[in-house]
């Protein structure tokens, strides 16, 4: 057969699945060669579901800085907090959906108040965007201290931020009848009490999904020109499916629809990248050993390829884990030293009865 | 009198044989102690259990408290003074890591963290309280104290650069001279508030009496006067136990010529 010229012939090996997926693949090669801006002196902001908080050691390990707002000092950390709600750059906790972003950002901007967005339990104030948090407000005055403050953080790490980093994890959320509210969890679930003629269930579309993250960066472009945005679609299926489908169906559904989202919107905003996480941990070219056992969590093998591709490709090292958090170091050894100096005190006192 | 009215191995009884009150507790009786000292007239009314010997720091164990448990069946009543220094165990330093909580007065950019957060962390330390306070007989007239004011930040940083032994401290835990500042006047009076606040609920759930610090050893913002300061980083001296003692003559109801 004539063979005749065509498009295919100065392809790189990298457009064809026998040279650069059956075999030969390469991480570092799925990645974008335009995301090539992370440096040292990055400051990142990130958000997302429990995939994303994994990624978050790598960032700093790898010297860049990640983006905390709502650090206390290490006797109160030490007390814990649930749900990974210190994990991120302010303690918003998991962000699952587009929607949830974009109304966190509104919310923090003052342009969304939730009508419902707080639960009363056991002389408690829950907030129903973070219902596991350990520790609650007493009162609606406190609450809405705490609130206000927490949303201002929010904004502050958003605005701060050189690039946003964004995994997308879900489109089913429920959402508050009364304003469309999306809550990370089901009320009632974690916390709260589910009310049917409160909350509704939402599957958001390609349309919905594509529009939310729009309005998102377009905002936050306007009031943080210089950022950068990093969209990656969770590997991690759903927990569970509240549409009438095998849960097996609604995952593929749903990182389907966030994979299409994803991509319309990088054509949409040229600061605006899509990073092939997915398709690293989840391409028939993966291993097995990439997913724990339950099939649904990312291994600690999987997240160091893709995290490794990521900052090789930006030309970043990617060391082994390690605390760098000098600055804690410090705060730590600044509160020894006032337990030192306190408990001495009470040894040192009855020693001199007569220092009066 | 007699300042040595019974002894043990490790505790004495300071003060009046028979008192009106029998303080205890933890270093901040110190002040009342002083001030028994120094002003020996409130001994006609007044006991504090004390070390028998001074040149070694006793802790208030379980024996002390056995030995305030028998010593108060000879007093009316027995005034607990509870740790008060939970603020400064944690916060006396200025950690460089600010935060606020509702009602502390403090920078609004500051991360917040809910109160029940902070009580978490001195609710151990009050749990031992309760623990103290049913061991006594039911029959007990007890009397719970507020503990003294936070030191004013000008005091406190004065005296711990000028510390050698504090000094030393920050040295070995790699610190420079300037990681050792005193944390906010208003952060440490609003811990103390909370302490303060915690041991009145106590207080309410027995059914004792509380008694507050003198306001006139309180700044307008809420620190410890520098007149009643000891002279340490969390202390008060003879003065403030004067006043308090003072104080407990009017709760009590005896009138007598001001000491």
């Amino acid at each position: 057969m004539k063979k005749s010229s065509n498009p295919y012939q100065n392809f790189p090996d990298s457009a064809f699945w026998a040279r650069s997926v059956a075999k030969n693949f390469q991480p570092v090669e799925v990645i974008n060669p335009k995301i090539n801006f992370l440096q040292k002196k990055s400051r990142v902001t990130s958000a997302g579901s429990c995939f994303a908080s994994n990624l978050i050691p790598y960032i700093e390990s790898a010297g860049l800085t990640y983006i905390r707002t709502e650090i206390l000092p290490s006797v109160l950390q030490d007390l814990g907090q649930n749900l990974g709600y210190a994990n991120f750059s302010a303690n918003y906790g998991n962000i699952y959906t587009a929607r949830q972003l974009n109304q966190l950002y509104q919310r923090s901007l003052g342009y969304f108040r939730p009508i419902d967005d707080r639960f009363r339990e056991d002389g408690k104030i829950i907030d129903l965007f973070r219902p596991g948090l350990k520790f609650a407000s007493q009162d609606d005055s406190e609450f809405e201290f705490i609130t206000s403050s927490h949303l201002q953080k929010t904004r502050e790490a958003f605005e701060s931020a050189d690039i946003f980093v964004f995994t997308l994890g879900l489109t089913e959320a429920w959402v508050s009848k009364l304003d469309g509210a999306v809550y990370p969890s089901c009320p009632g679930t974690i916390s709260g009490k589910f009310d049917p003629n409160k909350y509704e269930f939402s599957n958001f579309d390609v349309t919905q999904t594509i529009a939310d993250l729009s309005n998102f960066i377009e905002i936050l472009n306007s009031n943080n020109p210089k950022i950068k945005f990093l969209l990656s679609v969770s590997p991690v299926p759903l927990v569970a499916t509240a549409t009438k489908s095998h849960v097996l169906e609604a995952t593929t559904y749903s990182k389907a629809v966030l994979r299409v989202a994803a991509n319309e919107v990088t054509k949409l905003f040229k600061n605006v990248f899509y990073f092939p996480a997915y398709e690293i941990i989840t391409g028939p070219q993966a291993p097995d050993e990439f997913f724990e056992t339950d099939k649904r969590n990312v291994s600690k093998l999987g997240v160091e390829v893709v995290m490794r591709a990521l900052l090789e490709s930006n030309g970043l090292k990617s060391p082994n884990l390690k605390s760098t958090d000098v600055e804690k170091s410090r705060s730590e050894s600044i509160v020894e030293a006032s337990h030192k100096i306190s408990y001495r005190e009470c040894d040192e006192l009855f020693l001199d009865i007569n220092s009066d | 009198m007699s300042t040595a009215i019974d002894s043990r191995e490790k505790w004495i009884l300071f003060g009046s044989p028979n008192p009106e009150i029998i303080f205890a507790g933890h270093s901040h009786t110190f002040a009342i102690y002083s001030a028994l000292n120094k002003f020996p007239q409130f001994q006609n009314f007044f006991a504090v259990v004390a070390q028998a010997d001074y040149s070694q720091h006793q802790v208030q164990d379980s024996e002390y408290w056995e030995f305030v448990r028998a010593s108060s069946k000879k007093a009316k009543k027995t005034a607990i003074i509870w740790n008060g220094n939970q603020h400064n165990i944690h916060f006396l330093l200025d950690s460089g890591f600010p935060f606020n909580f509702f009602g502390a007065n403090l920078d609004r950019n500051f991360p917040t963290v809910p109160i029940s957060q902070i009580r978490a962390l001195f609710n151990p330390t009050f749990d031992e309280l309760k623990t103290v306070i049913l061991q006594f007989p039911k029959s007990s007239k007890i009397l719970l104290l507020e503990t003294p004011a936070p030191k004013p930040k000008s005091f406190l940083d004065a005296r711990i650069t000028s510390d050698k032994d504090f000094l030393n401290i920050a040295k070995n835990l790699g610190l420079n001279l300037s990681d050792l500042k005193a944390s906010s006047d208003e952060l440490r009076v609003a811990l103390w508030k909370i302490n303060q606040q915690i041991t009145a609920e106590i207080a309410e759930s027995f059914s004792y009496p509380l008694i507050s610090v003198p306001e006139s050893s309180v700044t307008e913002l809420g620190t410890l006067r520098e007149d009643f300061c000891g002279d340490d980083l969390t202390h008060a001296n003879f003065k403030y136990g004067k006043l308090l003692l003072n104080k407990c003559l009017d709760v009590l109801g005896i009138k007598i010529e001001k000491i």
